[in-house]
This record gives C-alpha cells, sequence and structure tokens, in this order.
C-alpha cells in the first residue's frame, strides 16, 4: 500500500473539510507533519486507523467520539475519514463515516479508482485486511511509545506476538483453539455407560485439571496487571525523585556546607582565642614600649651622668656621720659644715634595695624590648589564620543562603516517604513474581497431568465399541493441533533468526557503541556492552532498539509478501506512520536515527513536535523529505496574554497557534507539497 | 508449500510400499488443508463466528472420522 491522500471531515479536531496529501516519490518517501503536542498529530494516526479498521489506538482518548465538538453544536452529524491510497499498481478510496443520527447508513466502503469512477468493493474489510491485516496494522501505524512496548522485562509476550503477527500466524493460532474447543466437546459427549465408568473418573480429572490451568492462567494475567501497576508506581516515583535528585543533591551541599561552616566558626573561635591569649600575656609589651624606651632613655641618661649607678654608698656615709670621722682621718662633728657636706651626699646615695632594683628594672625593660621584637610575628599570623576563618565562614554562609533559597518549598520528608514506598513497592513486585512463579510450575505440573490423563481417556474410550468414535475423533484433534503447535514454534525460530539478523544489521548503522543484540528463545529482547552487561533499559540505545525492532517487523513483513505458505498470511508492504517516534533519544540519536528512518519504509510519514523536528533531525531527512506540512491550532478564545507561537521554514514564517478564529479546531497547513 | 497429499498413490513413489505413517501424515495434510481454508474463511469477518466456526470444524473432524472406517488415525 503506498498513501496519497487523506481527507478529514469534522473528524475529532479537524473542523470542517481538510487533506493532506503524501509523497509517494521512492525518493523522497518522507512526509513530515510538525505539531506541538495536543495539536493533532496522534489524531492524523489514528485517522488512518479508524478508516482502514474503525478502531483506535488504545492511548486515544475518548475514543467514541469522533465528530467534531464544534461541529455537532452546529448541526452537523456525520464525520468520514477517506484515504486514497495505491495497492499492487491500482488506485483506492477508503471511506469511513460515523453518524450520530442514523445507525443505517454504511460505515465503511472501499472502491477501485478505474478511469475516474469508483466501483465499490464487495468485501471492504477483506480487502483491508488483505492489503495490510489488522494485527499487522499497529506495526506500522504506531505511536512513539509502541517502540517502548519491546524494551520491559515483562513485555515478552508482545514480542512474540508482533513476530506472529507478521509472521501472520493468525490461521494456525485460531486452528489450534478450535481444535482444543472441539476435542473437548467429543469428550463432553461421550456416553456414559457401564463400562465408561473409568473415563467418567479420568475425564473428571480432566475437566478439575483444566479448570486448575485456566484459575492459575487468570491469576497469572490478574498479577501481571498488578506487576504493571506496581511497576508503574514504581516509574512514578522514580521520575519524581529523579525530579527532585537536583534538591537532594542541593540538600547534600547544604549538609557539607553546614559542616564546612561549624569547622570554620570553631577555628574563628580558636584564632580569636590565640589572638586574645596572646595580647593576655604579651600585651604588656606592646603599651609598654614608650615607658620601655623612656626608662631606658632615662637610666642611660642617669648612668650617662655618673647617677646610676650611684656614686656613693648611704651605708658608708651613714657609718662615717656615726663614727664622726671621715676615712681620712678629719673629724666630722656634727652640726659642723664638714659633717653637713658629708651628709649632703646621701641625697646622691643609693642603698642596696635601690640598687637591686634598678638592675631588676633594666633586666625586665630588657625583656620587654626583645619579647615585643618577637611579638609582630605571631600575632600577624594568629590574625592571619583567623581572617582566613572569617572568609571561609562568610564564603559558606552566602553558599548556604542561595542553596536556601533553591530548596523553598522542596519537602524532603516527602522525599524520604517516596523512597520508603519505593522500597515497599519493589518488595510487592518480589512477591508477584514469585506468585507467578508457583503458578507456571503449577500450570506446567497441571499440563503435564492433563495431557497423561487425556491419552488414558483417549485409549480407554477407543477401546470401548460405543466410545470408541469419539476416541478416534479427539485423536485427531489432538494429533492435528499437535502438528500446527510444532509448525507454530518452527515457523517462529525462523521469524526469530531474520528478525535478529535485521536488529542487528540495523544496530550496527546507527549506534555510536560497540552493542550486542540479546534476544532469547523465550523472547526477552535487550542490549548489552561488550563486555556483556545488559544496558539500562531507559537508555537511548535501547530506545533505539525498539525503533529498530520495528523497522526489521517492516522489513520482514515485506520479504513476507509473497510467502506462499497457505496456513500463514503473506506479508506486505506498508507506510510506515511514526508518531513521536524519537522519545527519550538525545539529539545525536536523533540524528542518527533520523538518517536511518527514510530506509525503513517505502513510505514514511513522520508526526514530530518542534523539539523532536530539530534542526539536526530535518538536515538528516532533507534528501529525503517529500512533503511537509504544520498543524495550526485554531482558538475561539482572543490571545490574550499570550505570546505569538511561531516557526519559520526556508525563511517563511508560519503561526503555530491562531487566536480570535471561527473556530476551535486544527487546520493542516502545506509547507511543501509532494 | 505443502504437498497435495492425493498424489501420495501416485506412481512417482515408484514400487516403493507406501507405510501406514506415510499415508497417516497425507490424509492428517488434508485435514489440516481444510481446517485452514475453513479459519481462512472467517478470519475477516467481524462479526462473532466463532461459535459458527467451531460446529464447521466439528463437522469437518467428524467427516474424516466416520464410523466404521478402519484407517489407523491414531
Amino acid at each position: 500500500m503506498i498513501l496519497d491522500e487523506i481527507r478529514l471531515t469534522n473528524f475529532r479536531c479537524f473542523y470542517g473539510e481538510t487533506f493532506l496529501r503524501f509523497s509517494n516519490d521512492p525518493d523522497k518517501n518522507v512526509t513530515i507533519v510538525y505539531a506541538e503536542n495536543g495539536v493533532g498529530k496522534t489524531t492524523l494516526l489514528n485517522a488512518l486507523l479508524w478508516c482502514f479498521y474503525g478502531e483506535t489506538t488504545a492511548r486515544f482518548e475518548k475514543r467514541e467520539e469522533i465528530l467534531n465538538y464544534d461541529a455537532k453544536k452546529e448541526g452537523r452529524t456525520i464525520a468520514s475519514v477517506e484515504v486514497l491510497f495505491e495497492h499492487n499498481d491500482k488506485r483506492y478510496i477508503a471511506k469511513r463515516f460515523s453518524s450520530i443520527s442514523s445507525a443505517s447508513q454504511r460505515e465503511f466502503v472501499v472502491a477501485r479508482i478505474d478511469e475516474g469512477s469508483h466501483i465499490p468493493l464487495d468485501s471492504p474489510d477483506t480487502f483491508i485486511n488483505t492489503v495490510i491485516p489488522r494485527d499487522m496494522a499497529s506495526h506500522f501505524l504506531f505511536d512513539g511509545e509502541h517502540a517502548e512496548v519491546f524494551l520491559g522485562e515483562n513485555n515478552r509476550g508482545s514480542i512474540k506476538s508482533a513476530v506472529r503477527d507478521i509472521l501472520g500466524c493468525s490461521l494456525i493460532e485460531t486452528a489450534i483453539e478450535d481444535l482444543q474447543a472441539v476435542s473437548n466437546q467429543f469428550r463432553k459427549q461421550i456416553p456414559k455407560t457401564a463400562a465408561t465408568a473409568q473415563h467418567e473418573v479420568l475425564n473428571s480429572r480432566i475437566d478439575t485439571l483444566t479448570t486448575q490451568i485456566e484459575m492459575a492462567k487468570a491469576s497469572i494475567e490478574q498479577l501481571k496487571k498488578k506487576r504493571e501497576q506496581t511497576d508503574q508506581q514504581i516509574k512514578d516515583i522514580d521520575t519524581k525523585l529523579r525530579n527532585t535528585a537536583a534538591a537532594k543533591e542541593l540538600q547534600h551541599s547544604r549538609d557539607r556546607l553546614n559542616a564546612q561552616l561549624a569547622r570554620a566558626q570553631k577555628r574563628q573561635k580558636e584564632y580569636a582565642d590565640e589572638v586574645y591569649k596572646w595580647l593576655g600575656e604579651n600585651g604588656r609589651f606592646i603599651v609598654s614600649k614608650r615607658i620601655t624606651e623612656e626608662t631606658f632613655s632615662f637610666l642611660d641618661e642617669k648612668e650617662h651622668r655618673g647617677r646610676i649607678p650611684s656614686p656613693y654608698n648611704e651605708e658608708f656615709v651613714r657609718d662615717i656621720l656615726e663614727a664622726e670621722e671621715c676615712i681620712c682621718g678629719a673629724k666630722l662633728e656634727p652640726g659642723s659644715a664638714e659633717s653637713k657636706k658629708v651628709a649632703s651626699l646621701l641625697e646622691k646615695a643609693a642603698n642596696q634595695v635601690m640598687r637591686d632594683r634598678v638592675s631588676k628594672v633594666r633586666g625586665r625593660l630588657t625583656s620587654l624590648k626583645d619579647e615585643r621584637a618577637k611579638a609582630p610575628g605571631r600575632l600577624t599570623k594568629a590574625k592571619a589564620h583567623l581572617a582566613d576563618a572569617n572568609d571561609e565562614f562568610a564564603t559558606a554562609e552566602a553558599q548556604l543562603a542561595v542553596i536556601s533559597e533553591k530548596l523553598k518549598g522542596i519537602n524532603f520528608e516527602d522525599i524520604a516517604e517516596r523512597e520508603r514506598r519505593r522500597d515497599e513497592l519493589r518488595a510487592e513486585l518480589r512477591d508477584i513474581d514469585r506468585k507467578i512463579g508457583s503458578l507456571r510450575t503449577n500450570i506446567e505440573g497441571s499440563e503435564r497431568e492433563k495431557t497423561r490423563v487425556n491419552k488414558e481417556s483417549i485409549e480407554l474410550t477407543k477401546q470401548d465399541k460405543q466410545t470408541a468414535i469419539y476416541g478416534r475423533r479427539r485423536n485427531l484433534c489432538e494429533n492435528i493441533k499437535g502438528k500446527l503447535e510444532i509448525q507454530l514454534v518452527n515457523e517462529e525460530d525462523q521469524a526469530r533468526k531474520v528478525l535478529r539478523a535485521g536488529i542487528k544489521r540495523i544496530l550496527e548503522a546507527t549506534t555510536r557503541k560497540v552493542l550486542r543484540l540479546r534476544m532469547t528463545d523465550n523472547y526477552v529482547i535487550s542490549l548489552v556492552n561488550s563486555d556483556g552487561t545488559a544496558l539500562p533499559k531507559s537508555s537511548g540505545e535501547n530506545q533505539l532498539l525498539g525503533l529498530a525492532f520495528t523497522a526489521a517487523l517492516v522489513e520482514f513483513a515485506k520479504v513476507r509478501k509473497n510467502a506462499q505458505d497457505y496456513r500463514l498470511l503473506p506479508g506486505t508492504i506498508a507506510p510506515l506512520v511514526l508518531d513521536s517516534p524519537f522519545g527519550q533519544l538525545d539529539e545525536a540519536y536523533r540524528a542518527t536515527t533520523a538518517e536511518f528512518i527514510p530506509k525503513m519504509a517505502r513510505q514514511v510519514v513522520l508526526l514530530v513536535s518542534k523539539s523532536q523536528g530539530s534542526e539536526d533531525v530535518l538536515n538528516a531527512l532533507k534528501d529525503h523529505l517529500g512533503a511537509e506540512y504544520l498543524l495550526v491550532r485554531h482558538n475561539t478564545e482572543p490571545r490574550g496574554e499570550r505570546q505569538q507561537e511561531s516557526r519559520y521554514f526556508e525563511g517563511k514564517e508560519f503561526n503555530t497557534a491562531v487566536f480570535d478564529a471561527e473556530y476551535d479546531g486544527t487546520q493542516i497547513v502545506e509547507i511543501t507539497g509532494p | 508449500m505443502a504437498h497435495d497429499p492425493t498424489t501420495v498413490h501416485g506412481g512417482r513413489k515408484g514400487n516403493r510400499m507406501i507405510s501406514g505413517d506415510e499415508i497417516q501424515t497425507a490424509k492428517n495434510d488434508l485435514v489440516i488443508r481444510e481446517i485452514i481454508e475453513l479459519e481462512r474463511s472467517y478470519f475477516f469477518e467481524k462479526r462473532n463466528v466463532k461459535t459458527e466456526r467451531q460446529r464447521k470444524l466439528r463437522d469437518l473432524i467428524e467427516r474424516h472420522t466416520k464410523p466404521g472406517d478402519q484407517v489407523n488415525d491414531s
């Protein structure tokens, strides 16, 4: 199938009649549709699905409301989607209607366009399913999350059914299911006779085992749903915690800075104490500088004048006066002029105490002088340490203020609570896995026993004339069912090999690292580094793996187009419609993937937002771009305070949102037509 | 493509004796082909056809296992 055009009439957000022509040029095989979130990308994808199959993707909200809201208000009752396409060199038009007034109108028609006239086909549903079987369609028309479906540890079921869908196993699968049902009918139909009492026992055992198996399978399904919910809850918490990871980082910084602040404060006190201590011990050396100098000067002067040390000994003068005789023998009569002259010497005389004092003063002054000489070094050092501590304290305090501002409004108890809840959920998950494992073991045991009892029952039935025919019929059902099951396994085995090789080749062409694909026979699919360690599921490489898997499926469907096996549905060549395919890919991977996208299918329709359709992506696609469109949102409301939103394509400005418009809805604007 | 089981008894097999297993395989292949055709005829039907389809399958199995038929289908 090659898409030519889609025409929408009052379909969901597309008010009135609008259309989009796809590029069908094999070289310029990419049609790109730009639209911001909520404007209509997914609606466009679903318009195709709805037109062909009357269905929409599971994530499409309010799926039953097809008619545009404004059109409905105006009294219109019909919404429709028409798709013009080519298939096997013939042109067709498929049209589906949704009417709220009449259910009698035919909902879906497909007509072959032959020289301008439309020749309706008798079985449009059958025809479309021959062009692209419904089971395969979701692999061609998918939203971005489709690729991620293949990444989860527990999505091996999705991978298995995707492989089977493309392999066209539906006929075999339904046949197996029907054969089982018919075999059970034959078993229950066996007439009750005295001779079949034993058979009754076996029959009852088979029923019991069947019930047990069904109940266990139902429990597994319930547990799987619970597992998905729990897993989703964990992912939600992880997202919230990731968002608060920055806050946690800030909190770590705050703790570190608080510790630094405390240390700086301690040092501040130590060095301040050191300064005070020094001042207490040595301050007198500083303050005594002047008096010391003056005293030294005084002593020096007195010494210089011969007064210090004193020329007369007080005790000696007093001894002469008391003896009333000089050491020269002359008499010193008390009151005489000679005696008075000697007595006057006492004014300059110094006794021993005075001399000692002068000596001590000199010694002390010398010490003061020496200590003062040492003082500046010690004090300067202490003061420098104190200044450093002050600086560190001030810096930490300023940084803390900034962090504190950033952390305002974040509840750390809430984060702790989330982490606690996350641990609880992970424990629940482990418990669920244990239960599922145990149920699977039970199922395996019951199935083994059922097979054995079944065989016994068939043999027993065949031995009795009255029941033999039922035994033979059951035997035929079981034999053929077994054969088909073996065929299915063999076909799947071949398909797995083809897909594995396809994915490997695609990954080699797109990934930066040397990666190895791991796809077990049980469909556990993962990427491992060259050293064998598995990459985290959220990584860009794994996002790419999802796309590579889809590309390999598309390729496989193409290879199988002319498959001749009557038991399998043939493959198909179909357009690949990718809604937001880049997911969480980083810019570099987006560009690499964009280079690869034109090679994914004969025709590709890419639905992207502004961020996904970045310059690098467009550059990588430019040689393959056949048509470009922009989805513009129309609003009846006035612009108000809103900013003008526009995008530029080849220098021309395009508004992405229009206000004061005539309707609320989406307009398709052609940038470059095919 | 699976071979047509009706030709198994043809001369191409030469003088070799055809074993019971081979006959049975050919017979089963024929049944499988009929079953797949039945499934295919209902495959694109959107209406609920499970009961009808399984009734036809049952008829098909009964047709291939008529009472008194001595073919070993064990």
